[in-house]
């Protein structure tokens, strides 16, 4: 048994983890790239959204090094990433690849938790032991792009900043104890605690809202992220998968976990749509109470429950005096499109926060952009 | 003077109109549905949605700016659940669908967007409608007697669907308050049994898919919908899939297509639908992987987008219908229950 799994921004460091704690061998497949999105895109059917395109590519590559089992994770929908994997499945075959799948799903665990005892000598309790161990790797490794995204704006010496953000991504890369996980974040408290900063009030924020696959895979957003950060601007981004797996997977935390996105969301969608529509309007709105300058919703062309949050957004925007602008992401190679407009954003952004007036934050000051 | 209530003539009303237009005449109310969809309709559906929309969403955008003006109240049901599983639900748009009306058009009337989730409890479809009278200042016995009159004629409009009559047609002659004239049982001249298979808001709109009932009648083609299909065949369907799809629509169409290629044997399966339509991508493929299974049954893609010339679908349907015909008449000489022997014979030798 070879165990492989698609990609989705820097989950794969976790899972890997997951795999060598239990002892199953698994295979990594290549960042999703030009040659994932075209290999995807010519067994994915018509019209289907760039997640599925890549996580397809991802999976054939994956069958091509020589994995013999595939990992997803299933779901109820209604947005189409539930049945990804059971549409995958088929595609493959008929493709001619022979594989079996571990599919994480209502219904799919006992008969996943076999195939693994099957065929390696995994417990149950080494098996609890990965997950949770790998689970807070994960939680530790989401903290530190968040301090990275938010941080560097704010940081007077970018490049020792830089330097201090790759050292610590190359230790956790090697981490194989708990407690040096703690001493970590510690040390990174520590840092930014006493890092020299600009002022809060010259630091632009933009805010990211949308698709979890789009915002969290950097190939899939054209590293919008590193765009904004080169370019000074503080970025905010309250969706990881740390924040978002434990409501989808624990019945006994959704119910108060939706509840609190609807008050959120209230006059302007006032139903679960599916996947990640709701959190996007409820998101959009949180990000008001951050002072963020503006918001960008980033979804892949054609995802359904976007479009709903999108149509929310335009009449947030005109109401509530948030600029937000809606970017649908397909499968385009170049990046200058998406940059022009990006880039007229933060310009009228930073103009209405330089001189408009404190619309969404108190005290205005020159901007160091 | 009596209140005004709209429903626009889109996306469920094809398939549920008949219960909300007796259920709200019985309580006293005029119903007003807006017409069959129109250039009209599409332009301003085209206006007002946003951009991303598919475009059954749009044309829904633009039935409700048709009546909004015309009527006191507005009735958009959010539709959630229809089936007592619950775990089927609609498209993320279905779900969000008031709310997508109310942020992009303006000058709206008083909505009425009460969900319809019929799962998890008792009498779900007798709540559901109480709160909805309770909307409408009605109670009491009245309302329950409105459901009753509202569940048989759906129930014979089902009948009428059953029968193959379009359901466009259905509604207006159910408005028109006459009972509907079976076409009589004469000995039809088609020679090849067609599926069209898709969302009742597609197959049934004829503006919208170029006439093709009415196209296709003429070729001689005997048209079977997934309306046609006994509930509980189709519902047998439902254990061939690896996983039930998340959308009631959709596991309809699907469950409906499995039903023609086992059970009710067609000579091919046309599958109607829409541009940008988000869970009709998996079931496309579904679909067509499904077809080549089964014997390699004949399946072609009608997309409907919002082109309004006629002659692409025209020429696409006379097409995939002569070869139908071709490969009927060649099947016969040979051998006619195994097809998929004869194509892959071809495929060696040609």
């Amino acid at each position: 048994m070879l165990v492989s799994f698609p990609h989705m921004g820097e989950l794969y460091l976790a899972v890997e983890k997951m795999c060598n704690l239990m002892a199953i061998p698994c295979v990594v497949p290549a960042r999703p790239g030009p040659t994932t999105l075209k290999k995807g895109s010519e067994l994915a059917p018509e019209g289907s959204c760039l997640p599925f395109c890549l996580i397809l590519g991802n999976m054939q590559e994956a069958l091509e090094l020589g994995a013999d089992t595939l990992m997803m994770l299933g779901g109820r929908g209604p947005c189409r990433f539930g049945y990804f994997i059971y549409l995958a499945e088929k595609i493959l075959k008929e493709a001619g690849y022979d594989f079996q799948t571990l599919i994480i799903d209502r219904g799919h665990i006992y008969q996943s938790y076999r195939t693994i005892r099957n065929n390696t000598d995994a417990s149950w309790s080494r098996l609890i032991r990965a997950v949770s161990f790998s689970w807070r790797l994960l939680a530790c490794e989401e903290f530190l792009r968040k301090i990275k995204r938010e941080g560097r704006a704010y940081a007077v010496d970018k490049k020792g900043f830089d330097e201090a953000m790759l050292y610590w991504e190359e230790k956790i890369k090697g981490i194989s104890d708990e407690r040096e996980i703690q001493r970590i974040e510690q040390e990174i408290f520590k840092y930014v605690g006493e890092m020299a900063r600009h002022p809060e009030e010259r630091i632009l924020k933009i805010g990211l809202v949308g698709d979890i696959y789009t915002l969290l895979e950097p190939y899939a957003n054209h590293g919008i992220e590193e765009f904004l950060m080169e370019r000074g601007v503080s970025v905010y981004k309250e969706i990881s998968v740390v924040n978002w797996l434990p409501n989808a997977l624990f019945p006994w935390r959704k119910g108060r976990y939706r509840e609190t996105l609807l008050q959120q969301a209230f006059p302007y969608l006032k139903n679960h749509v599916g996947g990640f529509g709701l959190e996007s309007v409820a998101g959009a709105r949180r990000m008001r109470e951050l002072s963020v300058d503006g918001v960008l919703q980033l979804f892949p062309l054609g995802c359904m429950p976007e479009i709903v949050a999108h149509s929310a957004l335009n009449r947030m925007c005109v109401q509530e005096g948030i600029p937000i602008m809606s970017m649908a992401l397909d499968g385009h190679q170049s990046a200058t499109g998406l940059e022009t407009r990006l880039e007229a954003f933060l310009d009228m952004v930073n103009s209405k926060h330089k001189y408009a007036g404190p619309c969404l934050r108190n005290k205005v000051s020159s901007c160091i952009m | 003077m009596r209140t005004k209530i709209g429903i626009p003539r889109a996306l469920f009303s094809y398939l549920y109109f008949p219960f909300w237009y007796t259920f709200f005449s019985k309580l006293g109310l005029e119903v007003i549905i807006s017409s069959s969809t129109s250039k009209q309709s599409l332009d301003f559906g085209v206006k007002e949605a946003v951009n991303d929309a598919c475009l059954p969403i749009k044309l829904y955008h633009g039935h409700v700016v048709e009546l909004k003006d015309k009527v006191d109240v507005l009735f958009l049901p959010r539709l959630v659940n229809v089936k007592g599983s619950g775990k089927e639900t609609f498209c993320p748009k279905f779900l969000g669908l008031p709310d997508m009306i109310r942020n992009s058009i303006a000058g709206l009337p008083e909505i009425i967007d009460e969900n319809i989730e019929l799962v998890h409890d008792i009498f779900p479809l007798n709540k559901a409608c109480h709160k909805i009278a309770r909307r409408l200042d009605k109670s009491g016995f009245v309302v329950w007697r409105a459901i009753n009159s509202g569940k048989k004629s759906q129930q014979a409009f089902l009948k009428h669907l059953a029968q193959g009559i379009s359901a466009d047609r259905a509604i207006d002659m159910m408005i028109a308050g006459k009972t509907l004239q079976l076409p009589e049982e004469k000995p039809s001249s088609a020679d090849i049994s067609l599926a069209v298979l898709g969302y009742p808001y597609l197959v049934y709109d004829s503006f919208i898919n170029a006439d093709l009932f009415a196209r296709m009648q003429e070729m001689g083609v005997n048209l079977q919908t997934v309306e046609m299909v006994p509930p509980q065949c189709l519902k047998k369907q439902g254990k061939h899939l690896v996983k039930n799809l998340f959308w009631h629509f959709s596991n309809r169409t699907v469950r409906a297509n499995l039903f023609y290629l086992t059970e009710h044997k067609v000579d091919g399966i046309v599958h109607v639908t829409a541009f940008g339509c988000g869970p009709d991508t998996m079931v496309n493929k579904l679909m067509e992987l499904e077809a080549k299974d089964y014997e390699r049954t004949p399946f072609m893609t009608l997309s409907l987008d919002e082109h309004t010339g006629e002659a692409g679908v025209a020429t696409r349907v006379e097409a995939f219908v002569d070869m139908l015909r071709l490969r009927k008449n060649k099947g016969h000489v040979k051998n006619m229950n195994n097809w998929g022997n004869i194509w892959r014979d071809r495929d060696i030798w040609v």
